[in-house]
């Protein structure tokens, strides 16, 4: 039913919407929201109360109040008095067993009432106490609003924007369009943010509807528009949040039928609805009795008015049937209604300024906390400084004699005064703890309807004055907000080398490697490293950090940084290296190339790319050296080709001379391979006579091509991690992080031979030199399983000494080429030595281990030399 | 420093081809592709037409890109892939993936998590350059936030 055609009216009659609620079809006019179109329908009960499921009805008609939350095709909490109708919407109503009009939980009402108190479960359900997994299933189903979709996710998308603009206006009335309209005529970037539901007019401003969440640091204002997060950074934030009406508190004050005033005007001019048939009117200032006007336009009849300000009644109850007002005793007058519109002072909306850092405080004249003190670049205009008018200041509650029924200080809770006045009893005296005991101002309204009333319950309580109770931190969101709002898309940065694609052309593995994607294997690791033994694999490590050290100080400058010594190094050879932290422990390795006098280029594990780079930055700073560090790890693929035929391989790729007196093991050339300029870096990490080639990434594909094609007939593999993890072992190289951890060093990890204390000075020296004199419990040793055992112990596991756990093991594999279950540990010093025997856990047993301290594989390093 | 072949894009020979890193998902988008300069290159994509904001793989142009125009320390231009980002929708497209103030460009800052020093090209016209191991990742994030804005990924005629 509507009402004659209105001035004001935002609906359009012409255009019709079809939605259903709880599979019925309701009609709408373009224009109307889901509860302006429902309560057209008739309906009066929009929710049942979030404990004892008492029936409620629309409040505020400004998305405020937490009595029409609705689940609209699906997201649940949807404030339907202020979303806009869709046609074909499913709206379905929350937090009912049964139906809003017949909802089974309403039991908790009539009987649960002394039951649950503030606080009922800590108290109530505590014996017998191996009954509460019993209770908490029980009141896990009943607790929450609605229900999420966890398969949502998929369907539904959710963005955020980043805006920057010079002044954002946080509020759309006449005070907030004003500001805006200010600044932009000042050629100012000016956004205003309104959450409606009033339609804002304000030529040449942008608007944005939606919410502003809060204040945060650098004025950084996350705005909810629905299914996007804007966040506007703004050099001012002018708030005009205006002031909101504040419920009286009485018995019965939750009926369906008490209301806002400005609800009441909404219902009335936007969208055309008679509110109610008999209206009482309960005011404290001149703008709620005004609603007087519009109930009249709407031939509501008006049955009796109160105006807070000439006196104040004892006593207010309202009376319901079915949970909808019947009539109002005022001071024993019973007025027969079906409609109370009351309300106490508009409070200003000073949420957000508290929260950006504003002081509030008490204006005890009008009984309203305003702000003061606004923090640098926040600026306050309109009702919400404090500009409200004149206002009486209700008592705290109108109980009466009676004391019947229920007074309600929080309807998102469902706590009542005697809860509050219970938990003072119990101690909770401070408002701080109050709250979070009561939950009062936790719920879905976020204190615009509650916080007030309640200081002033407790000021009355306690005997004291609202000033010295104060207000509760604010803090934000302003209000609900849907979790995809905030985690927006989710976005995972993988790093992919120029030749992924072909990896997964040949049915490869992937697996994470820190922020890499790389190839665990091609599907069958032992035969991948089969063919590094055997033939010749090629495996893409262009993950390996990889830089540039140019200048006529180069060499001093890597003498400084490793341990070991580049001064004597050769333009055309390679030498391992260990960085060391200034501590002494190792940090990272790699191979050290010198290309020229003044150029080397090194590579470091696919991990510590980054942090080496910072690392040798922050030395170069330090140090003032005639040096340039330039990181070239994305700039060049890399790809190792190696095994007995690697040779063959390379030689039918370029025109270099690839034997092995020309390019000696540690030798580094450059060269092209299949046309594109690389660096040749002849290196065994895996063991087998081997080539590493850098080359331009954007070439990754064509050079790996190249190889595959041209090895086809020497029975060239690629191999993944996997099978490299299980190469490298048998050759003893360690994998730092894997095998080396924050404390471990050079020493005590067995590479005595990387450093080098007949040098200069470099980093970490000292701890090193105290190190080798004072020595290291510790020592990090390979060992191998007795035969017959297959399985590998757990990466991690311990090492068992005399009966007690006396190391760990880092790394351990099954080798295919050895027979056995090789590893690495750190185990005891003094067992630090061929052949000691050692005891490992595995699968709750022990077996017999025995310590190597040579590379299980090809000890003298034939094959690398080969 | 000394100028290092192996840096180099400009000495291949003539079979060698250079991809960018986004040169799969474009081809199951189904783009045509040319040799242009040794560069394998989107030339189409179908559906181009109706694309904007319009993203384009721009990788093979780097190399002549003026990076010196670029703040900050870029890597050698073999280490880096780019994207033009054009047409209406354009600057509500890099909204929602950076935070960069796209008033004040050039500028370097995280977008979708990964560095990319963001250069403007005109009105509604943005060209993005970041390291090449991001491209394929990047490509996926700037298409997918493309789409609900009617924008997609389009060739190089």
């Amino acid at each position: 039913m509507r009402l004659a055609p209105r001035h004001a009216e935002r609906i359009d009659r012409s255009r019709e919407l079809t939605f259903t609620f709880d599979g019925r079809p309701v009609s709408a006019f373009a224009g109307d929201t889901f509860g302006s179109a429902l309560f057209a329908a008739g309906q009066r009960v929009f929710s049942r109360s979030f404990k004892y499921h008492r029936p409620r009805g629309l409040v505020c008609c400004s998305g405020h109040c937490p009595n029409c939350l609705m689940t609209v095709d699906g997201v649940p909490n949807v404030r339907v008095c202020v979303e806009p109708v869709r046609e074909r919407a499913r709206v379905e109503a929350q937090n009912v067993r049964g139906s809003l009009d017949r909802d089974l939980l309403a039991v908790t009402d009539k009987f649960g009432g002394p039951f649950t108190p503030v606080g009922f479960y800590y108290r109530t359900m505590m014996r017998p106490r191996r009954a509460w997994p019993l209770y908490e299933r029980f009141l896990r189903s009943v607790a929450g609003l609605g229900a999420v979709d966890k398969h949502a996710g998929r369907r539904r998308r959710y963005d955020a924007e980043n805006r920057h603009v010079d002044t954002l206006v946080v509020g759309g009335g006449r005070s907030g369009v004003a500001a805006a309209r200010e600044a932009q005529g000042r050629g100012e970037r000016v956004a205003l943010v309104d959450e409606g539901p009033e339609p804002v007019e304000a030529p040449g401003v942008e608007l944005v509807h939606g919410r502003a969440l809060g204040i945060y640091e650098g004025n950084l204002v996350p705005v909810d528009a629905g299914s996007i997060l804007y966040r506007f950074r703004a050099g001012r934030v002018v708030v005009a949040a205006g002031a909101l009406e504040q419920p009286l508190l009485f018995p019965g004050n939750d009926l369906v039928g008490v209301m806002l005033p400005g609800g009441v005007r909404r219902l009335v001019e936007l969208w055309s609805l008679k509110p109610g048939d008999r209206a009482v009117v309960v005011g404290a200032d001149e703008r709620a009795l005004a609603v007087v006007e519009s109930l009249e336009a709407a031939g509501t009849q008006i049955v009796h008015v109160v105006d807070l300000r000439a006196a104040q009644p004892r006593e207010i109850v309202a009376k319901g049937i079915g949970g909808r007002v019947r009539d109002v005793v005022i001071d024993g007058r019973t007025f027969e209604c079906d409609l109370l519109v009351a309300s106490g002072a508009r409070q200003p909306a000073y949420s957000p300024l508290a929260q950006a850092g504003a002081r509030i405080e008490y204006d005890a004249s009008r009984g309203i906390f305003v702000p003061a003190e606004l923090p640098e670049g926040v600026e306050a205009v309109g009702a919400v400084t404090g500009e409200v008018g004149a206002t009486a200041v209700p008592a705290a509650t109108f109980n009466g004699a009676s004391g019947k029924g229920k007074c309600f200080a929080c309807i998102c809770e469902d706590v009542t005064d005697k809860d509050v006045k219970r938990a003072i009893a119990e101690g909770f005296d401070s408002i701080e703890l109050a709250k979070r005991y009561t939950t009062v101002t936790m719920g879905p309204c976020q204190g615009k309807l509650c916080h007030l009333p309640s200081i002033r319950l407790y000021a009355r309580e306690t005997e004291a004055s609202e000033a010295d109770i104060g207000t509760t931190t604010a803090r934000p969101p302003w209000g609900p907000v849907s979790l995809g709002v905030l985690a927006g898309r989710g976005h995972e940065p993988a790093k992919r080398t120029s030749i992924h694609h072909r990896h997964k052309d040949l049915g490869a593995r992937m697996m994470w490697t820190g922020a890499w994607r790389r190839p665990h294997s091609y599907g069958d690791p032992e035969d991948e490293a089969r063919a590094v033994h055997e033939t010749v694999g090629v495996i893409d490590v262009s993950t390996l950090g990889k830089l540039l050290v140019a200048g006529p100080e180069a060499a001093a400058f890597l003498e400084r940084l490793y341990p070991s010594r580049f001064a004597d190094l050769k333009p055309g050879r390679i030498r391992y290296g260990v960085l060391g932290t200034d501590g002494g422990r190792i940090m990272d390795d790699g191979t050290i190339a010198r290309l020229g006098d003044e150029t080397f280029y090194v590579t470091t594990t696919s991990t510590g790319a980054d942090s080496v780079v910072e690392w040798f930055e922050w030395w170069n700073a330090v140090w003032h050296m005639d040096v340039e560090v330039t990181s070239v790890t994305g700039a060049l693929a890399a790809v190792n080709a190696a095994g007995p035929r690697a040779r063959d391989l390379l030689e039918r790729l370029t025109d270099l001379d690839v034997s092995n007196e020309a390019l000696r093991y540690l030798d580094a050339r450059e060269a092209r391979v299949a046309g594109v300029p690389s660096l040749v870096l002849r290196i065994g990490f895996v063991g087998e006579l081997g080539y590493e080639l850098h080359f331009p990434s954007p070439y990754g594909e064509h050079v790996w091509d190249a190889i595959l094609a041209a090895g086809a007939d020497l029975g060239v593999r690629p191999f993944g991690l996997e099978p490299q993890r299980v190469l490298r072992l048998e050759k003893m190289h360690i994998l730092v992080g894997q095998d080396t951890d924050s404390e471990s060093n050079a020493l005590a990890a067995s590479m005595p031979w990387t450093v080098k204390f007949d040098k200069d000075d470099f980093v970490g020296r000292w701890s090193l030199e105290r190190v080798r004199d004072q020595g290291f419990p510790e020592q990090l040793v390979g060992f191998e399983m007795a035969d017959g055992i297959g399985g590998a112990p757990a990466e991690g596991g311990q090492i068992v000494v005399d009966g007690r756990p006396g190391g760990r093991v880092t790394s351990a594999r099954w080798s295919p080429e050895l027979g056995r279950v090789i590893g690495m540990a750190w185990v005891p010093t003094d067992l630090a030595r061929d052949g000691a025997e050692l005891d490992v856990k595995m699968d709750g047993g022990v077996e017999k281990a025995r310590v190597r301290m040579r590379p299980f594989y090809d000890p003298d390093g034939r094959r690398l030399r080969s | 420093m000394r100028e290092l072949a192996f840096l180099s894009l400009d000495a291949p020979s003539a079979d060698a081809l250079a991809r960018s890193p986004m040169e799969r998902r474009l081809r199951e988008a189904g783009a045509d592709f040319e040799v242009r300069d040794g560069w394998l290159v989107a030339v189409r994509v179908p559906g181009e037409d109706r694309h904007s904001p319009a993203v384009r793989d721009v990788t093979h142009v780097l190399s002549r890109h003026d990076l010196g125009t670029v703040p900050g320390t870029v890597p050698p231009a073999a280490g880096l892939a780019a994207l033009d980002v054009e047409g209406a929708g354009a600057t509500t497209l890099l909204r929602r993936l950076t935070e960069l103030d796209l008033e004040t460009l050039p500028a370097v800052g995280a977008l979708a998590h990964v560095r990319v020093w963001v250069l403007r090209r005109g009105e509604e016209s943005y060209r993005l350059i970041f390291e090449q191991e991001y491209g394929h990742y990047l490509w996926e994030v700037v298409v997918d936030a493309a789409e609900p804005l009617g924008g997609g990924p389009v060739g190089t005629p």
